[in-house]
């Protein structure tokens, strides 16, 4: 790794950890190896959004030409969001892009991506099935994303009926997130998941 | 290229610089006005944009090979467009720290830019350390044999190694909790002292006494965890054992019957309980377990019950039972049986009756089931009246002497 990156890396860290949203506990980065090329970052679902109460974790990677060219970040913590990938966690965000300033740091990434969760983008989807149900039905989005970061991010929201349909297609053995997968995709029509699975 | 070789070369001494700057921060952060957006250092051969931002030369000039905007405000930018900037550079080749060394008495001030270099020279560096002045890791009692030049270095391995340190914990709590058995572990008994011991008025002790906390739940938690174990261990132990206990009593009682000689004796107990319930329901009869006349001889039982005729007298009778070695036996059981009413304290009161098979009856007859259903014996035995008064039942219980001998 160029050392320029990792010089960098050593100086963000630096900053990141001193921060007021560290002591918030808004964000959080740690570092993975010593090479200072894989790290793992995490931020808190902002208040007044279905993500409340969530913690979610990112994987970041910083490539030799950093900070000529941008981190490549993803989310490991599985969320319902338009912009980002459910399946993978793929981010479309246009400062992880095209977008990207050598003048931006980790934290400010963090922070976007923070902002991004207030702030969905659906007519600029990486997920069109959830897009098409945030543009569609808002309110099955928000109970859908909410329940998501019940499970997968700690959120407090238990949301029983969804529990309940989940466990219905469990019993009929389809797998936990495959279930939840399907449901969410048809606004928790349990008909209609069951038979998009079976078919 | 000359400035951006020199540039990337400097960097080589990031290490030891990274640890340094816990003793002197000042020059590896420098002031705002004096910092690159894009490499986050002093500005070596600073330039300014036409919108206003001060960047290192070859730092600028990286980010504009592919792209053209200003990577802090995203305006329009070009080569052209940056010109040297010879005042901050006068500016900060002004400024001077003091090599991080002073610590350890290097005296040079220097300007920021050349600390770097000045670092890897300098004669008050910290010189590698010998093996045995090298930080041991603190979990070396339990066999991390790791060592350190200093103390962050040594915090980075304790972050991440937390896998390994918990592996070596419990690997050393369970030898630990093997001799402890043998004797009770002296620095247990001092782990608890430390544990109740008042609080320290020194901050940086009571931050170490967090830490001691911390180790001493962990442990506890572990010892927690193995004792549950254990318990469920002991408990399945303790299971079998009295399953055990319980068919060796069964087989010892049957033993005893089994052995008796014909000479068996009946405690009836609860006896006021079974009067009662004898007399609600006169069709009631007790049987007691079956003895036999021999270990290999006739199995017989005592029956007890109201008088069908007269409910004021209590019948006894004898009935015969089948036995697995019947075959070997004589048929019809022949031979003299008495029955004695125990009194318990005088035994001349006893009420002893005395009598001989006879082999024309069906009682006496090999039992097709697995007791004969008739009996032999006295349906008027004993009058109630005689037994209570004459005091026959001592702690609510009768006792019954049967003996039985082949003839």
């Amino acid at each position: 790794m160029a050392n320029i990156a990792a010089q960098r890396i050593k100086r963000e860290f630096k900053e990141v950890i001193k921060s007021e949203e560290v002591a918030k506990c808004a964000i959080k980065l740690e570092l993975l190896n010593d090479s200072y090329t894989e790290l793992k970052g995490e931020i808190a679902g902002p208040p007044d959004t279905p993500y409340e109460g969530g913690n979610f974790v990112l994987e970041i990677r910083v490539p030799e030409t950093y900070p000529f060219n941008p981190p490549k970040v993803r989310f490991i913590t599985k969320i319902w969001h338009p912009n980002i990938s459910s399946v993978t966690g793929a981010i479309c965000l246009d400062i992880l892009k095209d977008q990207w300033a050598a003048a931006m740091t980790l934290r400010t990434v963090l922070l976007s991506l923070q902002a991004l969760l207030s702030a969905a983008e659906p007519d600029d989807p990486q997920d069109a099935v959830v897009a098409r149900q945030y543009k569609e039905n808002l309110e099955m989005f928000k109970l859908t994303a909410k329940h998501w970061t019940n499970v997968y991010a700690g959120g407090p929201f238990v949301n029983s009926d969804c529990d309940d349909k989940i466990k219905r297609l469990i019993d009929m053995g389809i797998e936990e997130h495959q279930a939840r997968v399907a449901l969410s995709s048809y606004n928790w029509v349990l008909e209609r998941a069951t038979e998009q699975l079976f078919s | 290229m000359a400035s951006s070789s020199e540039h990337y070369g400097t960097n080589k001494s990031e290490t030891s610089l990274a640890q340094e700057s816990s003793i002197n921060d000042s020059y590896s952060v420098p002031e705002a006005r004096f910092e690159c957006p894009i490499c986050l250092a002093w500005l070596r051969d600073p330039v300014l944009t036409s919108c206003g931002h001060r960047f290192c030369r070859s730092c600028i000039y990286s980010w504009l090979e592919k792209n053209s905007a200003c990577p802090v405000d995203n305006m329009k930018l070009n080569k052209e467009d940056v010109f040297p900037d010879n005042f901050t550079r006068r500016e900060i080749s002004q400024q001077r720290t003091k090599c991080p060394n002073i610590v350890r008495g290097c005296l040079e001030e220097l300007s920021p830019l050349d600390v770097e270099a000045h670092l890897l020279v300098c004669e008050f560096r910290i010189p590698e350390l010998p093996d045995n002045e090298k930080l041991r890791c603190s979990f070396v009692d339990v066999g991390c044999d790791d060592k350190f030049e200093d103390e962050p270095e040594l915090q980075r391995h304790l972050e991440q190694h937390v896998q390994k340190h918990l592996t070596l914990l419990s690997k050393a709590y369970s030898t630990i909790s093997v001799n402890r058995n043998a004797s009770t572990s002296a620095s247990a008994i001092a782990q608890q002292a430390n544990f109740w011991d008042p609080p320290s008025k020194n901050d940086g002790q009571v931050v170490l006494r967090d830490d001691n906390l911390q180790e001493l739940l962990k442990a506890l938690y572990e010892k927690i965890v193995y004792l549950e174990q254990k318990t469920r261990e002991q408990d399945i132990i303790i299971a079998n054992m009295s399953e055990q206990i319980s068919s060796y009593n069964l087989s010892m009682t049957k033993l005893h019957q089994r052995y008796c000689n014909g000479s068996y004796l009946w405690y009836f107990n609860d006896f006021k309980n079974k009067l009662n319930a004898m007399r609600e329901n006169p069709h009631l009869m007790y049987y007691s377990p079956g003895f036999y006349t021999s270990p290999n001889g006739y199995k017989l039982c005592v029956r007890l019950n109201l008088s069908p005729k007269d409910n004021h007298y209590i019948a006894v009778l004898i009935h015969v039972m089948k036995t697995e070695h019947d075959d070997t036996l004589d048929w019809p059981f022949s031979g003299k049986l008495s029955v004695t009413l125990i009194h318990p304290a005088q035994s001349f009161r006893n009420i002893k009756e005395t009598m001989m098979t006879r082999p024309e009856l069906d009682a006496f007859k090999r039992p097709v089931q697995d007791l004969n259903p008739k009996g032999f014996g006295y349906t008027e035995f004993a009058s109630l009246e005689e037994i209570l008064d004459q005091e026959f039942v001592q702690k609510n219980q009768l006792v019954i002497k049967v003996q039985a001998q082949t003839v």
